[in-house]
């Protein structure tokens, strides 16, 4: 469907932007900077601003225009925290590995697996956990990002190796 | 170490494409049981919170609660309006005029930019171009005036009733409804009119009279008009234009028989005190009248 005629000025138009892009936009923020309120705040101004330049942006160009608004406004603005992701505390389904030792040591494990991920390199984290948090494969990444596809590879290896070599030492 | 075969080779894994040689090989290295606990331990991470229809909500709040602010460009015919709007403002300071009057009893000195002074007699008006005026020094004038010009080139008066152009001199210019009186008191002024085609020179002491058509040259003997001095004088005059002149000076209107307004005038009125002026004029006359007691009205009656 092409959507070249179709104006972001219309509110049912900026809902969907809205819908397609909020999430994985506040998410890239986050995965950044480490801190929700402000990873919030940043989608907040890019849509505002988005809406206020309705006419000027393409629909096919929204997404690209949110992502460059935000980032520049983050590059400015933001202080840099850790990343913290929330890890399943529900059961594992495997029964026989209930034990409170297994338990325990499934824990710890998470533990040392999230503070591994909290010390990649930012450019490493932000693929890795857009790729693996909100399903966005390389492709979808690199356009996001507005770099090769390869490089987003590259990255993702990288990220890999580092962890699997944290894995190890655990 | 399979995961050094190349730089992007664990992100292939992950994403499922490998092929079946690669995999196979992957499964054999000695890094693969390590990997297969990352990918279970990723299992159990959660993607953040995302409340999207409130961060909607503050978005679509941000938006209302900005100041509007509306750039209105112009467009092609709002800068037509503006040109012609700015044109019509220039040429109506360039061509708009200066205006000097009095009314009923009131006299008032004028001093043009080039020195000349006019003295306007009651009930007179007279106007001058604001810009550029010295280039072309014509004036307009309704009503009586006394006119001291300073000397050079083309200064006009422009009447109804004709032009008048002098060099340096002292003038009377008196216009009516149906008449039109020149005094020259210095200097030479010269008198033309177009619709008749009459012109005449006059010197110092000369006069000249418009009634209806004729034009009628005459002599007088004053140094100034006699208006100047605060009195109106009348020669042979019809009684008619000299209530009109009471009329000017005292801003009183007449109640009287059409018939009554018969034989001329010849003598003076004064300007400030009403009673006398009606008696030097009504009673040489041989007519009764009236002031009412508001003092606005004259009633005329036969003796």
């Amino acid at each position: 469907m092409s959507q070249s005629d179709t104006s972001i000025c219309e509110k049912r138009v900026f809902d969907k932007l809205f819908d397609l892009n909020a999430e994985s936009l506040r998410n890239y923020l986050y995965y950044q900077c480490g801190d929700m309120q402000q990873a919030e705040d940043l989608v907040q101004e890019a849509f505002i601003k988005l809406w206020n330049n309705c006419k000027k942006v393409l629909f096919e160009k929204a997404r690209g225009f949110l992502f460059a608004v935000a980032k520049n406004a983050f590059y400015n603005e933001v202080e840099h925290q850790k990343v913290v992701l929330k890890y399943a505390k529900r059961p594992q389904k495997r029964a026989d590995k209930e034990t409170p030792e297994f338990q325990l040591e499934e824990k710890e494990f998470l533990h040392h697996l999230q503070s591994a991920i909290a010390n990649l390199p930012e450019g490493q984290r932000e693929v890795f956990l857009l790729n693996r948090m909100d399903q966005m494969t390389y492709k979808e990444i690199a356009e996001f990002l507005g770099v090769s596809q390869k490089a987003i590879e590259k990255r993702m290896h990288k990220a890999l190796v580092k962890l699997r070599k944290t894995v190890k030492n655990i | 170490m399979f995961e050094d075969k190349d730089d992007t080779i664990m992100a292939r894994w992950l994403a499922g494409k490998l092929t079946e040689k690669e995999r196979a090989e992957f499964e054999a290295s000695s890094e693969y049981e390590a990997y297969q606990a990352l990918t279970r331990g990723l299992e159990a991470f959660e993607k953040p919170d995302f409340d999207k229809e409130a961060l909607r909500e503050k978005v679509w709040q941000g938006i209302h609660r900005q100041k509007p602010s509306k750039t209105i460009r112009l467009r092609p015919l709002y800068y037509a309006i503006g040109i012609a709007a700015s044109l019509l403002v220039f040429f109506g300071l360039f061509f708009s005029k200066v205006t000097y009057s009095t009314t009923i009893g009131e006299k008032s000195e004028v001093v043009l930019p080039d020195g000349t002074h006019v003295v306007l007699n009651a009930q007179s008006t007279l106007r001058r171009q604001r810009f550029f005026w010295k280039k072309n020094k014509d004036v307009d004038l309704t009503g009586e005036g006394f006119f001291t010009v300073t000397k050079g080139k083309g200064f006009t008066v422009v009447t109804k009733s004709g032009t008048v152009s002098v060099l340096g001199t002292e003038f009377n210019v008196k216009t009516r409804a149906n008449s039109f009186e020149l005094h020259c008191y210095e200097g030479q002024v010269r008198y033309e009119n177009d619709v008749e085609q009459q012109r005449s020179y006059l010197n110092a002491g000369d006069a000249v009279q418009l009634k209806g058509n004729i034009l009628l040259e005459f002599r007088h003997s004053d140094q100034e008009p006699p208006w100047q001095t605060g009195i109106s004088r009348f020669s042979n005059a019809e009684l008619l234009a000299v209530m009109n002149e009471l009329h000017y000076q005292y801003g009183i209107s007449f109640s009287y028989a059409p018939s009554l307004l018969k034989g001329h005038f010849t003598g003076t009125f004064i300007h400030d005190d009403l009673q006398l002026a009606l008696k030097s004029v009504f009673v040489p006359m041989g007519i009764e009248y009236e002031l009412s007691e508001d003092q606005k009205t004259v009633t005329l009656n036969a003796r």
